[in-house]
């Protein structure tokens, strides 16, 4: 299996050089880059073409919730995973919402760390119960687009990804999830993925909505 | 040769009114005036103009000042040297005029002036004279209005057509101008205009300008029999004028002034008023006197003044009469003061009666008989001189001669005309017929008397079977026989021994004679054989008081017998069987009542010494009369007579009154209402219908009068504040003061009732606006009001950005922990967990210190992530700890492999917690939790979270191993969370014991 390609933004230096410490000694990962700013974000994405971005959220200048949409620009197939001391959620909705697939807390253990860089790349998706929450009241208060240019897909939680949801604000893990609707850990990975993408989804009508507005304004 | 002979049958008629006698010891009383002079507040004495304003006040002019008389004072306004006021204190003869717009026209001498009543303020009427500095010609004549509302006047040098608005002047030259006299205007008819110039009337036409020389003694016609003194007008086009030969009234078809009636008298004054048959009749001013002329009968009346009498003509010389046709009420206005008749206040007619022998007092009338025969013959009976005959018609007392000697006391007359009286000695008779006098001495040969004399004989009853029945002093009732001169006592049922004095007779319509004695009250049969004492009978203590003090009774028309004790007058049944009863309380005002007498409508008339009291019997009601009415006294010792008339007269001191009940005169005009001050802060205004207080005048009196002349002491008032006042308040008196009002608008209404108690239910109304001061005003209200929320908006504000700062405070500090050191502990542990594996291959003891680095950097951070938690400002919410509690639960619960439930009260109660609640709740949960994990040993963990109202129940249970309390208590771990416990209000409780599980209850009271 290649290696996963990993580009670390984040302005403690101790820390970044800590986890570019770890992850140089971890088989299977490799830093391209690790900068302190995010300055020249869409050059270093385009010149080194990471397969995850970590992003830590308090950055100086462009914060991590406002560069997650720029990596996606340049490529939508990249991961970012948000890295935060604290699960801040208004930030962290923001950030998933901009696109990014999940978010870790900078004080998760090493190995934690590392298993939660695998598991994105394998498509998982990591979610807290107070995001669920979240997530939850978004899909809850979500006004249902009105254009027609739009697809016509339904951008609401199916029932099943609801039961999932409410499964995570309830505070249980993914293996208490599954054995709760008898489905299995990947099953619940996928759902959580599809309620992020729908959150992108929908993070990105309002965006065209909004444009459209300010074009008629 | 007719001219001749008319003033020769002029002259005899003259000498014949000259040479009867004048009657003496007479006084003709049927009018009575009021007097008022400077004792009264009056400016001068000398009264030469009256007139009443629009609202109802009396202007008197006098030689020195001009008052406003309102019924009880008089208000003077004097010459002030402003332009404003009087140009002179000298108002001249009949000055006074008021026109239509409310003005009045004051004729000075030092010029005319048109006074405002209502505003006090006086202008100037400029005329040509009055620049040339010379005091002596400013003089003019009063004005005089015509039927166009124009006011005509004259001063020595012309005569002037004035408009009252505007003032402006027409000015038109005079027939003569005569030295130092000022001719007089009086309008006529169509636009003419008489005047009036030292002997001759004119008629003036305007128009023409042109005068017609109409009658009377002047340069062109110096041998005009009349030489005319005054010209007066009259109502409905009628004018008189007045010469030294007597009135003459003008007659249009003859054109010329005709004689009326024939008498010789300086007039002065003279005012046109009704007759008593509704004809013109005059009132005639002169020097001395004050004449009523009837032109109906020619007969003149004269009212001269008499010393004695007060309610006489003042005297003096009358110079202004004005008569007031709505009340009747003539004011004359004579040197000697103003004075006023008025027929309506003064009701009683009176006769004095003088003792023809100057050193002698003024003795009581006791009795007034009408004669049997000629109505309009009376005998009086006085104490001394005795007997005296009243020709009522000719106002004339003429004394019966040779009375008997002694007090007389009583007196009847018989059949024959005989007069019997009563007296000291007994009896005595007169005959009219013989004039004659004939003594009856009383002997009696009863035991009872201790020595045969004569007895006092004080009241005599002639009954039907003309039997002279007479009571006694002291023997009682007496039975006397005029043929055989013979006294009979008729025994009454009373204790021998006792005096026994009769104090009435009288006979009921059926006959039966009652006697009220001082032993009581007896009532014969009418076949005189029957005695029978009548006690009075009544339920309430009042009554029952000693037969001693019976005064005086009555038997009326409807036989019920009226009796009069000590302030006690009561109303029973022949029986004596009390109906009612009048005291102090239902308005019986005196302690003595000496007379009752009944009138044709049935009220019941006392003689009291507390007024005249007149009952109506069906109403209960009283009404009182005293000196201001008429009566020549306020207390009366005597009793009624009555004459067949149903006039009743009752005998004073001096003389009599007398009256016909059903003909008192009421007074029926509701009394006009008039503001007369204004005070602000005890500082007069103008008198308007408004007024307006600043802030600072706390202080309002008004001052008001009812505008009625009639007895004005007895008018009554009533105000009310609209807006402060909740009812009406009556008063006597005729100011009212109010102190600081609160700012707003009010409405003081003043009503008004005259003497006999009619109202004038309008009255006045006065608007009172009471300005608020600035710090009273809505505006400075609201401002305050504003201003007061602002600031609390702006302390309010204040605290959120505070609260606000505090958070962000909070916020930053959660921030800055956040980067720096949640950073760089992850970075420990990362080095950390390198450094192991590094080193687990060469230095394997080493790794178990590196995990120790590691662990407590991850302890660390997981402690400052529940810092930074905690002080987080949005996590406020019991919600966030629970989530926070079951993803704690969770995690560690799932590594071990423990089964973890946690339940929560459904639906979910929504409180906000301190930042100290959530700490402790939920360090106090983390650690029954790590403490379950850790040491119990279990399978289930089971944690409950219950909220009530504001309880909170925190229960965590486990299926574990247990553990002794007694020993664990010395540990640091229990007494934390008691600790903990404590700090949130809260009481924890352990339940365990080995081998039985643990469970951990928290019961926590939130805010």
């Amino acid at each position: 299996m290649p290696d996963i390609n990993l580009v670390y933004y984040e302005d403690n230096r101790e820390l970044r050089e800590g986890l570019a410490f770890l992850v140089e000694a971890t088989p299977g990962l490799k830093l391209l880059g690790a900068f302190g700013n995010c300055h020249n974000l869409p050059e270093e994405i385009r010149t080194l073409r990471p397969d995850v971005v970590l992003m830590d959220i308090d950055l100086p200048g462009i914060s991590g919730i406002e560069a997650v949409p720029l990596v996606k620009a340049v490529s939508p197939a990249i991961q970012v995973l948000m890295l935060t001391v604290f699960d801040d959620e208004d930030k962290l909705f923001q950030a998933i919402r901009n696109g990014a697939s999940g978010y870790l807390l900078k004080h998760t253990s090493p190995s934690e760390l590392l298993a939660a860089i695998f598991d994105l790349h394998r498509g998982g998706s990591p979610m807290t119960a107070s995001i669920a929450r979240k997530v939850l009241l978004h899909f809850q208060s979500a006004p249902v687009p009105a254009t027609q240019q739009l697809p016509t897909e339904d951008y609401r939680l199916s029932t099943r990804e609801l039961d999932i949801v409410k499964g995570l604000v309830a505070g249980y893990s993914y293996k208490l999830i599954g054995a709760d609707l008898g489905i299995s850990i990947d099953t619940v990975r996928s759902h959580i993925r599809s309620i992020y993408d729908k959150l992108q989804v929908n993070s990105k009508t309002e965006a065209i909505l909004k444009a459209m507005r300010e074009k008629l304004v | 040769m007719r001219n001749w002979k008319h003033l020769f049958y002029s002259f005899c008629l003259l000498l014949a009114l000259l040479a009867l006698p004048q009657p003496a010891g007479a006084q003709t009383s049927e009018t009575s005036f009021r007097r008022f002079t400077t004792e009264q507040g009056m400016s001068r004495d000398e009264v030469t103009a009256l007139a009443r304003d629009k609202r109802g006040f009396l202007w008197v002019g006098t030689l020195n000042g001009l008052n406003r008389f309102d019924g009880a004072q008089f208000k003077v306004f004097k010459r002030t040297d402003s332009a404003a006021g009087l140009p002179a204190n000298h108002v001249l003869t009949n000055g006074i005029t008021p026109d239509s717009l409310g003005y009045l026209w004051i004729a000075t001498i030092r010029g005319l002036c048109r006074f405002d009543p209502v505003r006090e303020q006086g202008q100037l009427v400029p005329l040509p004279q009055l620049r040339d500095q010379l005091a002596d010609n400013d003089f003019v004549s009063p004005v005089g209005f015509d039927s166009a509302g124009q006011g005509w006047f004259a001063s020595i040098d012309r005569l002037y057509r004035i408009d009252p608005r505007t003032l402006r002047r027409t000015a038109f030259a005079l027939p003569y101008v005569i030295p130092n006299e000022c001719p007089l205007p009086v309008p006529a008819t169509q636009g003419n205009v008489w005047l009036i110039s030292q002997g001759a009337i004119y008629l003036f036409d305007p128009v023409r300008r042109r005068y017609q020389y109409v009658q009377g003694q002047d340069l062109t016609h110096p041998n005009a029999p009349e030489y005319f003194q005054r010209l007066v007008p009259g109502r409905q086009q009628r004018w008189y004028a007045v010469a030294q030969q007597g009135v003459f009234q003008y007659d249009a078809a003859q054109q010329r002034f005709v004689a009326e009636g024939a008498r010789n008298f300086n007039v002065q004054a003279m005012v046109e008023t009704r007759g008593p048959q509704g004809q013109p009749a005059c009132w005639i001013g002169t020097s001395g006197r004050l004449t009523y002329y009837n032109p109906v009968s020619k007969r003149y009346t004269d009212l001269v003044h008499s010393p004695d009498d007060m309610h006489s003509y003042p005297g003096g010389i009358t110079l202004a009469l004005l008569n007031d046709e709505r009340t009747g009420m003539l004011w004359v206005g004579t040197t000697r003061g103003l004075a006023v008749i008025d027929p309506l206040s003064n009701k009683f007619k009176r006769q004095f009666v003088r003792s023809p022998d100057p050193k002698r007092y003024l003795e009581d009338v006791r009795v007034v008989h009408q004669d049997r025969k000629h109505d309009s013959l009376y005998w009086v009976l006085t104490n001394q001189p005795g007997l005296m005959r009243w020709q009522r018609q000719h106002q004339q007392l003429t004394p019966v001669l040779d009375p008997p000697p002694g007090y007389l006391y009583d007196l009847v007359q018989d059949k024959q005309g005989q007069v019997w009286v009563g007296h000291d000695g007994g009896l005595a008779v007169y005959s009219p017929a013989t004039r004659r006098w004939q003594q009856r001495p009383i002997w009696l040969k009863a035991k009872t008397l201790a020595v045969p004399g004569k007895v006092a004989i004080e009241h005599l009853l002639l009954d039907r079977q003309e039997q002279l029945w007479l009571g006694s002093a002291a023997h009682g009732l007496l039975l006397y026989d005029p043929k055989r001169n013979q006294t009979t006592v008729y025994p009454l049922p009373v204790e021998a021994g006792e005096a026994c004095q009769v104090h009435r007779l009288q006979e009921d319509r059926r006959g039966r004679l009652w006697v009220l004695t001082s032993l009581g009250l007896f009532r014969l049969s009418a076949d005189r054989k029957q005695v029978q004492r009548i006690r009075l009978q009544a339920s309430t203590p009042t009554v029952h008081q000693s037969d001693r003090v019976q005064s005086t009774f009555l038997l009326d028309q409807h036989d019920n017998l009226w009796l009069s004790s000590l302030g006690l007058v009561v109303q029973a049944d022949t029986n004596g069987r009390v109906r009612h009863t009048y005291t102090m309380a239902n308005g019986l005002r005196a302690d003595y009542t000496y007379g009752l007498a009944e009138d044709q409508r049935g009220h019941i008339w006392l003689a009291t010494d507390e007024q005249l009291h007149e009952l109506d019997p069906t109403t209960h009601q009283f009404r009182y009369y005293g000196r201001s009415s008429g009566l020549l006294v306020n207390s009366m010792y005597q009793t009624f007579t009555a004459n067949r008339q149903g006039e009743l007269f009752i005998g004073a001191r001096g003389g009599f009154n007398y009256f016909q009940p059903v003909q008192l005169r009421r007074n029926q005009v509701p009394p006009p209402v008039a503001l007369t001050e204004i005070r602000v802060n005890n500082r007069p205004r103008p008198v308007s219908d408004r007024v307006e207080l600043q802030p600072g005048e706390q202080t309002l009196t008004v001052a008001f009068a009812a505008l009625n002349f009639s007895q004005a002491q007895k008018n009554r008032y009533a105000y009310r504040l609209e807006g402060f006042d909740s009812g009406w308040t009556s008063t006597d008196a005729r100011t009212v003061t109010y102190t600081n009002l609160a700012p707003g608008h009010y409405s003081l209404h003043i009503r008004a009732a005259n003497n006999d108690g009619v109202w004038n239910l309008t009255g006045q109304t006065l608007t009172v606006r009471v300005q608020p001061a600035y710090y009273q005003t809505l505006w400075f209200k609201i401002l305050l009001a504003a201003t007061g929320m602002v600031a609390l908006w702006g302390i309010y504000r204040y605290r959120q950005v505070q609260q606000l700062q505090l958070a962000g405070v909070r916020d930053r500090i959660a921030k800055d922990l956040h980067d720096d050191i949640g950073s760089t502990l992850s970075s420990i542990r990362i080095f950390s967990e390198v450094a192991q594996v590094q080193l687990a291959d060469a230095h394997p003891a080493t790794v178990s210190l590196l995990q120790r680095i590691s662990t407590n950097a991850s302890t660390l951070a997981e402690s400052m992530q529940d810092i930074i938690w905690t002080i987080k400002t949005n996590h406020d919410g019991l919600p966030d700890v629970v989530t926070r509690m079951r993803e704690f639960g969770l995690r560690l619960t799932e590594a071990k492999s423990i089964r973890f439930t946690m339940q929560v009260t459904e639906p979910f109660p929504a409180l906000r917690l301190s930042v100290e609640q959530r700490r402790n709740l939920y360090l106090i949960f983390k650690e029954s939790v790590n403490n379950a994990v850790k040491y119990a040993d279990c399978t289930h963990l089971q944690v409950q979270l219950i909220v009530s109202g504001r309880q909170l129940q925190l229960l965590i249970e486990d299926d574990g191993c247990g553990f002794d309390l007694t020993t664990a208590r010395t540990g640091n771990g229990l007494s934390n969370l008691e600790t903990r416990a404590r700090d949130i209000r809260g009481q924890i409780t352990f339940t365990t014991a080995p081998g039985a599980g643990t469970a951990v209850a928290l019961i926590a009271l939130l805010a």
